[in-house]
């Protein structure tokens, strides 16, 4: 497993399945940038640096601030990796300033529209990777807008949810709510893409 | 009434149809949902909607090039940098702010302040008489000691040094002067007078020490 899969896996795996050797890498490095070692902490961003700028892209939408929140958010965990205890998972506290950080990013820059009229999105089409497992781009684009008009909070659960692929204990702990509340979050967010996919499906005639 | 209950239903439905692609309901949950869905012609029309779920083909690449990490990972450690420069000094800094702070309250509290009638008139006017008097705590009245009773010791009393306020409190501009000092009750406690150039003030300092066993 390459250096920086590890933090994925860290992620993607359950506890059990992860493997002594990949912990360990992962363990060592922030050991070495906590006492100081700054050779480590370059080692602990490139291992993480392209988890966090997905999240944050996932979040923020936008290039330019994507990169803003990457740099805040090393920012961050280099002034408080001394903080950070060993029992716990470093890739969840790493995503929990990843939200923080995109949320200040976001009530600092609140320019982007509730909603964008799918026509009027087709340039954002260009920045969305399309999978063969969806139907058209158009669903994507849909998607995509239909998450960004969701209110805050349900946005962030299905973010971190059905994006990310997070579990809802995993994701209740980012976000600083119980397991209950997020699942009502994510079923209501769930709902009402699926009611705004239906109606805009209906509107066009596919 | 009915249809309120109905509508509540409905959207209770539709979440739980929602959770169901996650694994996320209870047997019970699953089968209440499709006893509702063989009743209602809303709720199935809702389950028809195909979404893909996961949404992980959502912005699942971000715009940023390799040469854009390099340059966020340099910004970050030149930030860093800068900071570790500044910040090993800081407590100096706060050292130095904190001394400046006592210096600043130091100097109010004993800087003469001269009166409004005595800056008008300049005339020196007869400095009231200052008992240079150790007392014991509990003395509700201080007697006046004499200056010559400075070495003199008083049923647990002893007058170490007794100043002449008189000469010296006209003066301004000058540090607070020690005018008595006492030990008390079998040197346990110490009690010092001092007089500051405004003859209004003066600072009365008790300081009580307390023997601990070497146990």
């Amino acid at each position: 497993m390459t250096a920086e899969a590890i933090l994925t896996h860290e992620l993607d795996t359950p506890a059990p399945k992860r493997t002594q050797s990949d912990s360990a890498v992962l363990a060592a490095t922030i050991r070495a940038a906590q006492s100081g070692d700054d050779a480590a902490f370059e080692d602990l961003m490139r291992l993480s640096e392209r988890r966090v700028a997905l999240l944050a892209w996932r979040i923020l939408g936008d290039g330019e601030e994507t990169k803003d929140a990457v740099q805040d958010v090393f920012l961050r965990v280099y002034r408080h990796l001394g903080r950070f205890d060993a029992r716990h998972e470093f890739a969840g506290w790493l995503f929990r300033i990843t939200v923080n950080v995109c949320r200040d990013l976001r009530k600092k820059r609140r320019k982007r529209a509730i909603f964008t009229p799918i026509d009027a999105a087709d340039d954002v089409a260009d920045a969305v990777q399309v999978d063969d497992d969806l139907a058209t781009r158009r669903d994507v684009v849909l998607l995509t807008r239909a998450i960004d008009a969701l209110p805050e909070k349900e946005r962030l659960a299905v973010i971190l949810r059905d994006i990310e692929e997070l579990s809802t204990e995993q994701v209740a702990s980012i976000l600083g709510n119980s397991a209950a509340t997020v699942r009502v979050q994510i079923s209501k967010a769930r709902v009402k893409l699926r009611q705004w996919i239906a109606e805009w499906r209906k509107g066009s005639g596919s | 009434m009915a249809k309120g209950i109905r509508i509540m239903k409905c959207e209770r439905v539709r979440e739980a149809i929602m959770l169901e692609a996650t694994g996320e309901v209870t047997g019970a949950q699953r089968r209440a949902v499709a006893e509702h869905l063989a009743g209602c012609a809303s709720c199935r029309a809702f389950d028809a909607v195909e979404v893909p779920m996961p949404f992980t083909s959502v912005r699942s690449n971000p715009p940023l090039s390799g040469t854009d990490y390099a340059g966020i990972r340099a910004a970050v450690m030149s930030t860093i940098a800068k900071e570790r420069r500044i910040f090993p000094f800081a407590w100096r800094f706060a050292f130095g702010a904190a001394a400046a702070v006592l210096v600043v309250i130091i100097a109010l509290v004993t800087w003469p302040r001269p009166h409004g009638d005595q800056q008008a008139s300049r005339a020196p006017k007869p400095q009231p008489a200052i008992p240079t008097v150790a007392q014991a705590p509990s003395a509700a009245v201080a007697p006046k000691v004499p200056e010559s009773a400075a070495s003199e010791k008083d049923e647990g009393t002893e007058l170490i040094h007794q100043g002449l306020p008189q000469q010296r409190a006209h003066r301004t501009h000058e540090r607070p002067v020690m005018i008595a000092q006492a030990r008390l009750d079998a040197a346990t406690e110490v009690r010092m007078e001092f007089q500051t150039a405004d003859p209004e003030i003066r600072i009365i300092w008790l300081s009580n020490t307390q023997a601990v066993s070497a146990r």
